[in-house]
């Protein structure tokens, strides 16, 4: 048997690794969850308050359960914006960046490794949204509902994943990657229709959103989790996605190679 | 091989040279005459790197979970990582296996970076000022430690400001200023009377380490 890694192990040990880290913090874990409970908590009773309001007629269980589905795509879309730039300034600030950097490990391998236990975490608050929502909401998730919201889920995160590598170039060059990831963020916030369906914004801004790939998994996940649409009424949105990660994730890790290579070349790479 | 120099003669800057983070603007830096590229580290396989005295470890993983990981990234399976980071443990006398890094001594943690770099068996083991943070002692035992790397057939760069330990330690020694090589010699040919460099460049370096 060989004694060479494979791809696998690499990941794999990079999920240990992270897994360990994250387990020897287990205060902040419990506190992450209990946050989560308080979080839907307050949309429960936010749901109570509007109700079932109009453009929200086509979806089961009202206000709390729309609400919900853009609770979920935000709180992953927060993971895939900072988690690539967090991996990079940790590393860096415990001296660990420059070691891996100069290991045989693709920066790619590395950077995909460094997302599995975050994701992990972030299904688990997944679950845990889903299942209030089933219990408090009432909303029943029927197959193929959740098996179809699973790719749609897949690929709006790796829109936020390539933006949060763009981030990353820019903290790279910049050592500041937070304003981008904010934006990010918040562009998303405001015309995504993650708290309140993008009906009820001003025309301009309605046209806006159709530039922001996230409406397109927030719309696609509602259809087939709260309206019980099938693969034929999501089949548009989920092309687009997919030609959003076509697009964005080769550039975003062509422009993190291309800020590498510069920090290389001005010296500031152990500084990142 | 000694690295000698005042602060910001450039020992770091050479020593990142040659494992790939740092790209020259001219000329071009060949480890077992493969180029070092900034775009992969494909040359710099074969090399063990200890940056920055005693960092580079995750302090709340044990050190053999440390030697673990990095095994594995520096391209052995975990089953072989695992054997190696125990030999290496025994060998660099660490014997508190499940105790976190964070407990470690200055001293323990210099020996565990050490032992990081050696987890692939690297030809060649690249350490950029690995004594700074240790007491006499530790620093006396980190030095019969580099003797040994070189005696168990790696080649060792290793650099250092202070003259003494390099001269004690090395079979070869490179003195840099403002990025310049002044001397690169056997640490006899630096002592000889007649040559007369010993004594100019510890003038040199004296006067710069001032400035």
């Amino acid at each position: 048997m060989s004694s060479r890694a494979s791809i696998r192990d690499q990941v794999a040990a990079i999920t240990r690794r992270d897994a360990r880290l994250e387990l020897s913090y287990h205060f902040q874990l419990t506190m992450r969850y209990v946050s989560t409970v308080f979080v839907v908590a307050v949309f429960f009773f936010i749901g109570k308050l509007v109700g079932d309001a109009e453009p929200l007629e086509q979806f089961q269980g009202g206000y709390f359960a729309f609400a919900l589905i853009g609770l979920v795509v935000m709180g992953l879309a927060a993971i895939g914006l900072r988690e690539v730039s967090r991996t990079f300034t940790g590393e860096a600030s415990a001296g660990t960046l420059e070691i891996l950097l100069a290991s045989p490990t693709p920066l790619s391998l590395i950077l995909a490794g460094s997302l599995v236990i975050p994701f992990g975490l972030g299904l688990i608050d997944t679950s845990i949204y889903l299942l209030i929502g089933r219990t408090l909401g009432g909303v029943v998730y029927t197959l193929p509902g959740p098996l179809l919201a699973a790719p749609i889920l897949v690929l709006t995160i790796g829109t936020f994943v390539a933006v949060g590598i763009l981030a990353t170039a820019f903290l790279v060059l910049t050592r500041r990657g937070e304003p981008f990831t904010i934006l990010a963020l918040q562009a998303t916030n405001l015309l995504a229709g993650t708290l309140y369906p993008v009906e009820v914004l001003p025309e301009p801004l309605q046209i806006a959103a159709h530039l922001v790939p996230a409406f397109y998994g927030l719309r696609a996940l509602r259809e087939v989790l709260l309206s019980g649409a099938g693969l034929e009424s999501i089949w548009d949105e989920a092309l687009i996605l997919l030609a959003f990660n076509v697009v964005l994730l080769p550039l975003s890790m062509w422009a993190l190679r291309r800020a590498l290579r510069l920090a290389r070349t001005t010296g500031t790479l152990a500084s990142s | 091989m000694g690295l000698v120099g005042p602060n910001g003669a450039g020992k770091s800057t050479l020593i990142r040279l040659i494992a790939g983070l740092l790209e020259p603007t001219s000329g071009r830096v060949l480890v077992s005459g493969q180029p070092v590229s900034g775009d992969g580290p494909t040359p710099t396989t074969g090399l063990g790197l200890v940056l920055e005295g005693d960092r580079g470890l995750y302090s709340r993983l044990t050190g053999v979970q440390n030697l673990e990981f990095f095994g594995v990234m520096a391209g052995l399976n975990r089953v072989a990582a695992h054997q190696r980071a125990l030999e290496l443990m025994e060998s660099f006398d660490l014997s508190a296996r499940d105790k976190l890094v964070f407990g470690y001594s200055a001293g323990m943690r210099m020996r565990l970076s050490l032992a990081r770099a050696l987890m692939a068996n690297p030809l060649l083991v690249l350490l950029d000022e690995p004594t700074r943070s240790l007491d006499p002692v530790a620093s006396s035992q980190a030095s019969s430690l580099f003797r040994k790397l070189a005696a168990d057939g790696h080649g060792v760069i290793v650099s250092n400001h202070r003259l003494d330990e390099v001269v004690a330690v090395c079979d070869r020694v490179v003195a840099l200023v403002d990025g310049r090589i002044r001397f690169d010699g056997a640490p006899s040919e630096l002592e000889s009377a007649d040559s007369g460099a010993q004594a100019a460049l510890v003038a040199l370096l004296a006067d710069k380490s001032q400035t």
